[in-house]
């Protein structure tokens, strides 16, 4: 009976050491995965913060492995955006990050969501969908709040692939980070810090503005190449030296000059109903405007093959050169990048993939870059002036 | 640097101009007249025809770029 006890006894002291050694073991890695976003959030959004450990919402793939989470970003007490940042194994990749007035409202939503009793799981589909799974049903949660039905074997055809790749390529890493290009200014606030009114900024552009400037809804939503070469025309008024005339405003930046010099862009392009759907019809009606105010703006052309490495010197090369580069995609399987112009203002890379931050619809938004120069497209480019 | 640099960037700027759709909406809607008022002329019907053919996929490429170009909101 002694032996006995004396077994549990010293079992039961094994359990409790090792107890606190696991929980250690986890407030460890969620110090090391808050501390690796905070590093990506502090470098690309900012003054935001991560929010507290308590908050984070476990990310599942479609076969129900859990392996990221979701994680609000705050400026002051507000949900201000949102990052992702995958655990498998070791390795803590930053799979996403995006913040400003339209993330805010979807991290909101999927808080809001998760917080559901009758939802099971979320689901991450890279780069943007964030699905509910409630009643044995798929859900997209939407940036309103609202949940669209979502066909369960259509989801589970076109995703399967991509989470087959996403595990591979998650094995263990050290996390190495190499800029290839950036601008000077590019962080939020800094790159064409438009006020949202919030006390924050917008980063860029957006092209729904048009509407308040005379031009309708149709023309206004077909107007992405207007608003990303503003945005290329005023950073490089402000930054490069022989270019200020470029911008036709006085004074400190308000939305409503931004708007009012992103018309003045939109007489010169003039999109048709397609928009501006190539790179040809871009640089001609840049270069127009850019005469209109007495300003040589020349496009940078380069015959070289479209490979990672060409296509990442060359965007590097305008980066570097306090150039945002414009990137027009027809199809893309970025889908926030399909049938759109966005600009880039940073280009950089780990020993896993590379990445390009981009001002899109507004707001600061990351994109894998192999995926877009690797992606199947019927027509996509890139282009910088000097 | 694009997929399709040069003298093909530029052909399809043209191709892909108002100035090309106006005109595309012009042989169509010519075409389609003179196909009606050419009965008997199989020449005439089976040029006009071809024709129509070309400006009706031209014209709903066209409106499928311009629904996939509508990129107003994220």
């Amino acid at each position: 009976m002694k032996k006995k006890m004396s077994m549990l006894l010293a079992l039961i002291m094994v359990f409790s050491l090792c107890c606190p050694a696991y929980a250690a073991s986890d407030t460890a890695k969620n110090n090391a995965l808050a501390s690796a976003v905070q590093d990506v959030v502090t470098r690309e959004h900012g003054d935001m913060v991560v929010a507290s450990r308590v908050d984070w919402l476990p990310l599942e793939d479609v076969s129900g492995t859990e392996y990221a989470y979701f994680i609000p970003l705050k400026s002051g007490d507000s949900i201000n955006g949102y990052s992702v940042i995958s655990h498998v194994g070791n390795s803590n990749k930053v799979l996403k990050t995006a913040s400003g007035p339209v993330s805010s409202e979807l991290a909101t939503a999927i808080i809001r969501t998760a917080a559901d009793n009758d939802v099971a799981r979320i689901i991450y589909e890279f780069p943007d969908a964030f699905l509910a799974e409630k009643n044995n049903s798929f859900y997209k949660i939407c940036t309103s709040g609202s949940l669209e039905s979502v066909n369960a074997e259509d989801y589970n055809k076109t995703n399967a692939s991509y989470f087959t790749s996403a595990s591979v390529a998650s094995q263990n890493q050290t996390r190495e980070e190499i800029t290839y290009g950036e601008l000077d200014d590019r962080t939020v606030g800094r790159f064409i810090p438009i006020p949202n009114g919030n006390g924050g900024y917008y980063y860029g552009g957006y092209q729904a503005w048009l509407t308040e400037q005379g031009v309708s809804q149709f023309y206004a939503n077909r107007s992405c190449g207007v608003t990303a070469a503003a945005n290329v025309m005023y950073y490089m008024a402000t930054h490069v030296s022989g270019k200020s005339a470029l911008y036709n405003q006085t004074g400190s930046l308000t939305k409503s000059k931004f708007n009012a010099f992103q018309r003045s862009v939109y007489d010169y392009l003039n999109p048709s109903v397609i928009g501006v759907p190539t790179l040809n019809a871009m640089i001609n009606g840049m270069v127009d405007y850019a005469e209109s105010r007495n300003v040589t703006l020349t496009p940078i052309t380069s015959p070289a093959s479209w490979t990672h490495s060409n296509v990442r010197n060359y965007m590097s090369a305008g980066l570097n050169a306090e150039s945002p580069v414009l990137v027009l995609n027809w199809n893309s399987p970025i889908a926030d990048l399909d049938w759109h112009w966005v600009t880039v203002t940073k280009l950089y890379g780990d020993n896993v993939s590379m990445y390009m931050v981009t001002s899109n619809w507004g707001e600061r938004e990351t994109y894998d870059f192999n995926t877009w120069v690797d992606g199947n497209s019927v027509y996509k480019g890139t282009i910088y002036f000097v | 640097m694009s997929s399709g640099i040069g003298l093909f960037d530029a052909f399809l700027t043209l191709y892909l101009s108002e100035g090309t759709m106006i005109a595309t909406a012009i042989l169509l809607l010519g075409s389609i007249l003179v196909f009606f008022k050419s009965k008997g002329k199989k020449a005439v019907r089976l040029a006009c025809g071809v024709f129509i053919a070309y400006s009706t996929v031209y014209l709903a490429l066209i409106a499928g770029m311009s629904f996939l170009f509508s990129s107003g909101h994220p």
